[in-house]
């Protein structure tokens, strides 16, 4: 049956909790919310940005990036 | 590129003004609100505290549920499809980035017999190809909305000390003219060498530094539409501080700030997979450099934008 706008309102507590789309990041767990923790897609499902940088700065530290170059003598 | 804020208050004086026109439609009214998701429904609320008490009762929630991967958008109760024959219907999201999902919204309630269909976003990014028929903000691509936040994110450099700056000349003076970072060929090359890049090729190049000695740096440049990482390094002796991720943030950052489509770096094979997995797609651009090969990889920095966009980008 369709809501009222009253019934609407009254329901979206119970809502939130399981509407699809609403995640947490696969690897810290915090509720992910595209504004507000960023939303990435990896091979390990969806994360926030803090995680993604993290796991980046790992692998990058141990292989950085670096175009050969000309070198100035 | 731009942070907008709505507060609460700014919400609700464009809710009032929306209310108003709706109201004008008299007949026309659509009584059938369909809210897109959590967003969605966050809007619906705002909207609905605006009308005018004997309409308010007039209004049936329809709400709309959209699928992340696929774009598809379903009702959350498929017996409510009923009411929407024959229905004024208005379909609310808070924010329309590429337009896919209010655009199937609105396809959805037509092939279910609505008579007509409106639609309404707060915010609407210039990239959309969908444009609602009432929506409060517009905002370029590259642009940030937060609304109806308790708090604002902050820009977040980690770790939370030390020194984010870029090169200067000074710097080509420094002695040792490297950090190691167990790149054998990486070693060899010299602040001074960066520094000729900064001049000369319009690189930029940002560094990590310690008490005057620098730990770690990034090197990029703009090209069409894409920012392009060169380089990326961190001093073996600093690592699993999380320098290097702060690094790629800002290059990603700079990316926005210069109206880019993408962020792009030159991988060497052994690591294409790792960038895969991180989001990076490859391109069909290699380079072959004596024993290595490089395969330019490239990740989309909005989601809004096409990848065939970006292949427009980066064409030109």
């Amino acid at each position: 049956m369709p809501m009222t706008l009253d019934q609407f309102i009254a329901a979206l507590p119970s809502r939130r909790k399981r509407l699809p789309g609403v995640q947490s990041c696969a690897l810290c767990r915090i509720p992910l919310q595209e504004s507000l923790t960023g939303c990435r897609y990896t091979d390990k499902g969806y994360v926030c940005s803090d995680c993604y940088f993290q796991e980046l700065s790992d692998e990058l530290e141990q292989f950085p990036i670096f175009m050969p170059r000309v070198h100035r003598t | 590129m731009h942070t907008y804020y709505l507060g609460a208050e700014e919400v609700k004086q464009y809710a009032k003004d929306f209310i108003v026109r709706l109201e004008k439609l008299d007949d026309n009214f659509p009584s059938v609100w369909c809210p897109i998701g959590q967003s969605g429904e966050n809007i619906t609320v705002r909207l609905g505290e605006c009308l005018s008490k004997g309409i308010s009762e007039k209004v049936s929630l329809v709400p709309l549920s959209s699928n992340k991967n696929t774009g598809e958008i379903y009702l959350e109760d498929e017996a409510d499809a009923v009411i929407l024959k024959g229905a004024s219907v208005l379909i609310i999201d808070s924010a329309v980035h590429s337009g896919k999902s209010m655009y199937h919204a609105v396809q959805k309630v037509e092939k279910l017999g609505a008579s007509q269909v409106a639609s309404y976003s707060l915010v609407v990014k210039r990239g959309s190809f969908f444009i609602p028929n009432f929506f409060s903000l517009l905002m370029g691509d590259n642009d940030r909305a937060y609304f109806l936040l308790d708090s604002i994110p902050n820009n977040r450099m980690t770790p939370s000390f030390g020194t984010f700056r870029k090169l200067s000349k000074d710097d080509a003076k420094q002695n040792p003219s490297m950090f190691d970072s167990g790149l054998p060929s990486m070693n060899k090359t010299s602040w001074a060498d960066l520094w000729y890049e900064c001049v000369s090729k319009l690189s930029s190049v940002y560094v990590y530094e310690q008490k005057s000695k620098i730990h770690g740096f990034v090197s990029f440049k703009v090209n069409n539409r894409s920012l392009v990482i060169d380089a990326l390094a961190v001093d073996k002796g600093i690592q699993k501080n999380g320098v290097a991720g702060s690094l790629m943030r800002w290059a990603e950052t700079c990316a926005r700030l210069n109206d880019c489509c993408e962020v792009s770096l030159w991988a060497i094979k052994e690591r294409i997979d790792f960038y895969r997995r991180k989001g990076f797609e490859s391109t069909p651009q290699e380079l072959i450099l004596g024993d290595e090969e490089y395969t330019l990889m490239r990740r989309a920095i909005l989601y809004n934008v096409e990848n065939d966009v970006n292949d427009f980008c980066s064409a030109y």
